[in-house]
């Protein structure tokens, strides 16, 4: 419990420390391509979820 | 959670909420002005004051915005529908760089105005907070609609909406 | 391969992950999207000095997978994927000590397994002003097993969409029962339940980069052990955490992205473990897409692992000789080719993976020999409508 409460202490710092920036609605152009997606290959994503452990 | 954390959290949750509320451009005010160059080399500037007397239907998009690239030929058709009643349509493009809305508008012919705005200095004037965003003013220069998005049903509202401003109200 | 019924987490986070881009959420897709793929998972044959008895051939894998996504109105969008797999090869059933201490294996019968599974979910999800709600069943079945799940997951934008805060929750129930129970004198009918939560921010950090982390905590409990192997006794519950981070930077003048990913895990069977991922998606003339990716990973044994089965052992202490519990390190390396065709886009993969106590980021006690190496292929298709 205690090292759930430390690790999402650190979560939250760690996005904290990180958001900085503006970005204007305009202006997630790059952000917005396949290749930026979290999981770019949904299936591919699917596949090592099951091998990985 | 540390004293520090806490007050960390409460800070950006503040910032959060005070940035939602921002200053948007709303129905009722009147439009920005603006001056920009034609997406079209060799084109002439496209100026919102040089529309003053027409309904004009303002539009912001970019080629990697998917549901913008879906409303384009649907505006496409409403303005063949409705120009000769005095409706002209604005659509700023603001990719950046603008190569990419150019080559995008080579396998999709659209009849409209297109300004290029590839620095974002008109959307930061009208205070756009998500893509697409459309505005429709009245021929007295009053904001009559702000839409936000573009999903399945929107045309039939903004079609709507253009024909009752085209009617004068 | 995992252990089956591992997909409780799966369930939750692929669903709240599989949105369209941070760019632009709160809306359903604007397309739909069918796509397929079909892989072959090959493990390496194990060393004759290893295997005293039984196939050295380990598992061959065929993997059938589908999935639709679809908007279904102004505010929302199904999901409905599955999958099918068909497996043959040996397994290890139990190890015992060679003339020169070293761990030996003994397969699964002359003839190895057959085993074929089939897997359904069904999702949807809802899109509001700020965010979005999912919901989403699944079912699957083997000769052996079942499985049914749920997940329920949502998220919300702050700070002009800059950033998302996700939360979700699954739970699953699984029954086992496994084949020759009385022949072999496995257990014959069991079951086991895992209940996950997990709380993710995810932020732009500028015009090029986002960051993602994700804290999940799941709990297992009912039978936890392995049935085939002949010595196999593990707690009846399990309790462990996850904490991903994911990273993403665009390149505009190489115009590429890299993936950046690292995982830490741990759980209270004693097993912890890093995994490092790295994938740079290159854009090619031709609509064409090179993605090489590398991984890197290592875990700690589980307390009562030991790679040499102690039948003299009381039956009421934990032991297990099962590699997946051991201590060791992998590597492993894929590249993916991406063909843009319009409406339709195909992709072929390759992926090799090398596990071995030495690529272990800390000493090792206990070597498990049955650590596995395998090749994967897959070719994959999408169709936009």
């Amino acid at each position: 419990m205690r090292l759930v409460r430390t690790l999402l202490a650190v979560l939250i710092c760690a996005t904290a420390l990180i958001s900085c920036t503006q970005v204007r609605p305009w202006e997630r152009g790059y952000l917005a391509r396949d290749e930026m997606a979290w999981q770019a290959d949904s299936l591919e994503g699917a596949l090592n979820d099951h091998i990985f452990f | 959670m540390t004293n520090k954390t806490k007050s960390r959290i409460a800070a950006a949750l503040l910032a959060a909420a005070l940035s939602t509320t921002a200053l948007a451009v709303e129905e009722g005010e009147k439009a920005p002005d603006f001056t920009l160059p034609s997406i079209h080399a060799g084109q002439p500037e496209i100026a919102l004051a040089a529309l003053a007397g027409k309904t004009v239907y303002v539009d912001f998009w970019a080629s990697w915005c998917a549901p913008c690239l879906k409303s384009l030929p649907l505006y496409n058709a409403l303005y063949h529908k409705y120009k000769d009643q005095g409706l002209e349509i604005v659509a700023i493009n603001v990719d950046n760089p603008v190569e990419d809305g150019q080559d995008f508008l080579l396998d999709t012919p659209l009849d409209f105005l297109i300004p290029a705005d590839p620095d974002g200095d008109t959307p930061e004037k009208f205070e756009v907070i998500g893509m697409p965003t459309s505005y429709l003013i009245a021929p007295d220069g009053t904001v009559k609609l702000v839409h936000m998005g573009f999903r399945e049903g929107d045309i039939e509202l903004v079609e709507e909406a253009i024909v009752k401003t085209l009617a004068g109200n | 391969m995992k252990t089956p019924g591992s997909r409780s987490l799966f369930a939750l986070t692929s669903s709240a992950l599989a949105l369209p881009g941070i760019a632009l959420a709160d809306a359903p897709p604007t397309e739909s999207s069918l796509s397929y793929k079909l892989s072959n998972y090959q493990e390496d044959d194990l060393s004759r000095s290893t295997v005293i008895f039984g196939d050295t051939h380990r598992y061959d894998i065929d993997v059938h997978q589908f999935q639709l996504i679809t908007p279904t109105s102004r505010n929302t969008a199904l999901q409905i994927a599955g999958n099918y797999e068909s497996l043959s090869g040996a397994s290890p059933r139990y190890t015992t000590r060679g003339l020169n201490g070293e761990s030996l294996v003994i397969m699964s019968g002359a003839s190895g397994i057959r085993d074929r599974r089939g897997e359904l979910s069904i999702g949807g999800s809802y899109y509001l002003e700020n965010g979005s709600v999912s919901a989403n069943v699944g079912y699957s079945e083997e000769d052996d097993y079942r499985a049914s799940y749920l997940g329920l997951s949502g998220e919300r934008h702050f700070n002009n969409d800059l950033t998302t805060v996700g939360l979700g929750f699954s739970y699953s129930t699984d029954d086992l029962f496994p084949t020759d129970a009385k022949l072999f004198n496995r257990v014959e009918s069991e079951d086991k339940h895992s209940v996950s939560a997990v709380i993710s921010v995810s932020q732009i950090v500028n015009r090029f980069s986002t960051f993602q982390s994700a804290l999940s905590i799941t709990e297992h409990s009912g039978f936890l052990s392995d049935p085939y192997k002949l010595r196999d006794v593990r707690p009846d519950n399990k309790t462990q955490i996850t904490w991903s981070n994911a990273y993403r930077h665009f390149f505009v003048a190489a115009d590429g992205a890299l993936h950046a990913n690292y995982r830490y895990y741990h759980d209270d069977f004693g097993i912890s473990s890093h995994t490092i991922d790295l994938a740079w998606h290159q854009n090619l003339p031709h609509s064409l897409k090179l993605v090489p990716t590398l991984r890197y990973y290592s875990q700690s044994a589980a307390d009562f692992f030991t790679n040499v089965d102690d039948f003299l052992n009381p039956l009421s202490n934990f032991q297990s000789s099962d590699y997946r519990l051991s201590a060791f390190g992998a590597v492993s390396g894929s590249l993916s080719l991406v063909a843009d065709l319009g409406d339709w886009t195909a992709t072929l993969t390759t992926e090799r993976y090398l596990a071995n106590e030495k690529y272990a980021a800390h000493q090792v006690r206990l070597p498990s020999s049955a650590l596995v190496q395998y090749v994967r292929s897959s070719v994959g298709i999408e169709y936009a409508f």
